[in-house]
């Protein structure tokens, strides 16, 4: 059985293939979406003579990479910056969002997708500090991806100018793969996680704009060297932003709000110069 | 576990591609950065494309090694994350390959 639509006799033709492109010229194509197919002339070696080599070229996750690309588009004509919440069970996500709600809220519209493999906990967690917010319980799926933010976007209804939330579901791994898209990707780690967790789980933080080193109060208690994470963490994204912060008691949290204020400000004046061309 | 929903990607590229024609082999670049397992890649595959026509079809996974250029000096060198500066000192790096996630070809009959 095909495992994306769940057709199962031969040769069935699926009603969800792809829009093809085809281009004439030659340069490689190292973006997002493209599936061109050159036809005939290549041929595999160990290939009988029935058999056809097909040049396709494509990124395999084209498919979602087009999805992203629509969300983003949506979320930029709203002027919503949205962004995509990574990081190990337990990192301090879901109280990073409590804090950052409590000092931003309502001043500034938000709104949250909770994205977790079980329960609607998170979510009532949210919903009881008054922004609208949805769950999204991906079973045996390890990750969010655009399809699943694409189909709730407009139920969800983030207001003009808010911030969303996307909280990705507890995974050092998969999340990195997987542009839902967000504005930016913010990777939450603790310092009880150990130092070495960005060269352990590399792809996370490099695909991350920002990441809160999260629960510093406990500094005092743990064996952590709080400059050999921060050399570690730059050593894999040398630009990242850092905000060593603790969620339980809000110290370091100012600028993180000052960062997010920031992303607004530039979300606005990007579509006013959008607006200024049309 | 991401490769399982990498395979159901490559399923449907493939499947766009082939226009219905039986596939005999799938041929793809997986970057070594990207901590994608080949053998689990194969397991899913075989376990997706059962009774479609892509059943018994090879996947054959050539694995990009990681390569970075020094910005300072523009060498280029073996990279993994966490590696040793480069010999001119530096320890600013652009990663060059090993992120690719690409399906290249397909063969059909």
């Amino acid at each position: 059985m095909c495992a994306v639509c769940g057709c199962g006799s031969r040769g069935e033709k699926h009603a969800h293939g792809h829009d093809h492109e085809h281009h004439d010229h030659a340069h490689e194509h190292s973006h997002g979406h493209e599936t061109h197919t050159h036809q005939g002339d290549h041929h595999g070696a160990d290939a009988d003579a029935e058999s056809r080599r097909l040049l396709v070229e494509a990124q395999i996750l084209s498919q979602n990479q087009r999805r992203a690309d629509e969300n983003r588009n949506w979320l930029r004509s709203r002027r919503t910056v949205a962004l995509n919440l990574v990081g190990a069970p337990g990192s301090g996500k879901t109280t990073l969002l409590e804090r950052t709600i409590d000092f931003l809220f309502p001043e500034i519209p938000i709104a949250v997708l909770e994205g977790d493999q079980e329960t609607e906990m998170d979510a009532e967690r949210i919903r009881e500090l008054g922004v609208p917010v949805q769950q999204i319980n991906t079973g045996s799926g390890c990750h969010l991806n655009a399809s699943m933010i694409g189909e709730r976007l407009e139920s969800l209804g983030p207001p003009e100018g808010s911030l969303l939330f996307i909280e990705n579901v507890g995974n050092l791994v998969c999340p990195a793969l997987f542009d839902v898209g967000e504005r930016a990707k913010v990777t939450v780690l603790s310092i009880t996680e150990g130092e070495e967790k960005p060269l352990k789980y590399p792809q996370i933080v490099r695909a991350s704009e920002a990441l809160v080193l999260n629960k510093i109060d406990l500094l005092p208690h743990l064996d952590f060297d709080l400059q050999r994470c921060l050399e570690n963490v730059r050593k894999v994204h040398p630009s990242i932003r850092i905000f060593p912060a603790s969620t339980k008691t809000g110290i370091g949290l100012d600028d993180f709000y000052e960062w997010l204020r920031a992303l607004l400000t530039e979300a606005g004046e990007a579509a006013q110069a959008a607006e200024v061309r049309r | 576990m991401h490769e399982l929903a990498l395979v159901e990607s490559l399923i449907d590229s493939v499947e766009a591609s082939a226009e219905g024609a039986r596939v005999r082999k799938v041929e793809i670049q997986v970057g070594a950065l990207l901590a994608v397992v080949p053998d689990t890649l194969r397991m899913f595959f075989s376990l997706c494309t059962e009774r479609t026509r892509m059943e018994g079809a090879e996947l054959s996974i050539e694995e990009v090694d990681a390569l970075a250029r020094c910005r300072r000096c523009d060498s280029r060198e073996t990279f993994f994350y966490g590696r040793e500066p480069c010999p001119c000192g530096a320890d600013e790096w652009e990663i060059v390959k090993g992120e690719e996630l690409r399906l290249i070809a397909i063969e059909v009959c």
